[in-house]
């Protein structure tokens, strides 16, 4: 099947049908694919084996292709990060956390707040350095929730996202926030594609704030946040 | 003595950090950061080295004496060989 994804034509061979639907926001039509992703029967049936979840053959087979996929992101100057990208009010926001921090509790309450606000990516948005500028993308791959559309946005502001008592935003400096960004950064496992990523990951705490919000469950917690985030002066360089 | 494992380093915000590469599942999967001393220690165990060539070369670089120089390099490669970098 055919689909676009991060402005990258993308041809995966998958042998089962329903793996389409699955990618059904991404399917597209074009002449020569940039890459092609084979998936054998053989290896989702071995990754069905040995894996602890009852997942399909088709979500499976959707899978193997994300990592097959994930390799060969940085001949084209993108990467993969762990965190929920968001378009709202002429920004794009990522929120990034380890997995159950609440990172999609935060995201849904600004989701409340903000009617116009998009849901790019809920789990692992693929960056791409495109025109000068660091842009998020959805995917077919976004997450057990499925929030994902076939749009982009170009990055403004990374948030991390503390579980806490009570709720605060604080700026952080781009030095601070390497340790963080890194950890939440899939860093390919080849050293050239790995020097790609990190000089990417340089290029983003350039061009973006960065922020930390401490947060609770509640609403509260976005009315907070966004205040700061929207309101603040132009940082983009 | 020389590091285990492949390393990249690269400088990201005004930070030095290193990222293990090993194409093996069961790597050091983590993040180093490393100091402007400790980050010329680091890229000195890249080849097979050993303690008198790092001190020779650190005080051509630093303006240590040489139990300082000493002091230094023998704490940093210490902090390495606990968290199962270095091969010697």
């Amino acid at each position: 099947m055919r689909c676009r994804i991060a402005d990258i034509n993308i041809e995966i061979r998958n042998t089962d049908p329903a793996t389409e639907a699955l990618c059904a926001d991404f399917l597209s039509d074009f002449d020569r694919a940039d890459i092609v992703i084979p998936v054998s029967p053989f290896e989702v049936k071995r990754e069905m084996e040995e894996s602890p979840y009852n997942n399909s053959f088709a979500y499976t087979e959707s899978f193997l292709a994300f990592k097959k996929l994930s390799c060969q992101l940085a001949a084209y100057d993108a990467f993969l990060m762990h965190g929920a990208v968001v378009k709202v009010r002429g920004k794009g926001i990522i929120f990034s956390a380890p997995s159950g921090t609440g990172k999609t509790t935060h995201m849904l309450n600004w989701k409340k707040l903000f009617g116009d606000l998009t849901i790019i990516n809920g789990d692992k948005p693929i960056i791409r350095f495109v025109d000068n500028q660091l842009k998020a993308y959805g995917s077919p791959w976004c997450g057990k929730e499925g929030y994902a559309e076939n749009d982009s946005v170009v990055l403004t502001d990374i948030c991390f996202i503390e579980r806490a008592s009570e709720n605060s935003i604080h700026r952080l400096s781009p030095r601070d926030a390497v340790s963080e960004l890194i950890g939440q950064t899939l860093i390919p496992k080849n050293s050239a594609d790995a020097l790609r990523v990190l000089g990417l990951v340089d290029d983003l705490l350039k061009k973006c704030a960065v922020w930390k919000i401490y947060c609770t469950k509640d609403t509260e917690s976005a009315v907070i946040a966004s205040d700061e985030i929207l309101n603040a002066k132009e940082q983009i360089k | 003595m020389k590091l285990k494992t492949e390393f990249v380093v690269r400088n990201v915000a005004d930070k030095t950090v290193a990222i293990a590469v090993d194409s093996s599942e069961n790597s050091f999967n983590g993040m180093l950061t490393l100091n402007d001393s400790g980050a010329f220690i680091f890229e000195h165990l890249k080849e097979d080295t050993d303690m008198e060539t790092i001190i020779k070369d650190f005080l051509a670089e630093y303006d240590a004496t040489p139990e300082q120089a000493e002091g230094t390099i023998t704490s940093f490669i210490e902090k390495l060989r606990e968290a199962g970098l270095i091969e010697e």
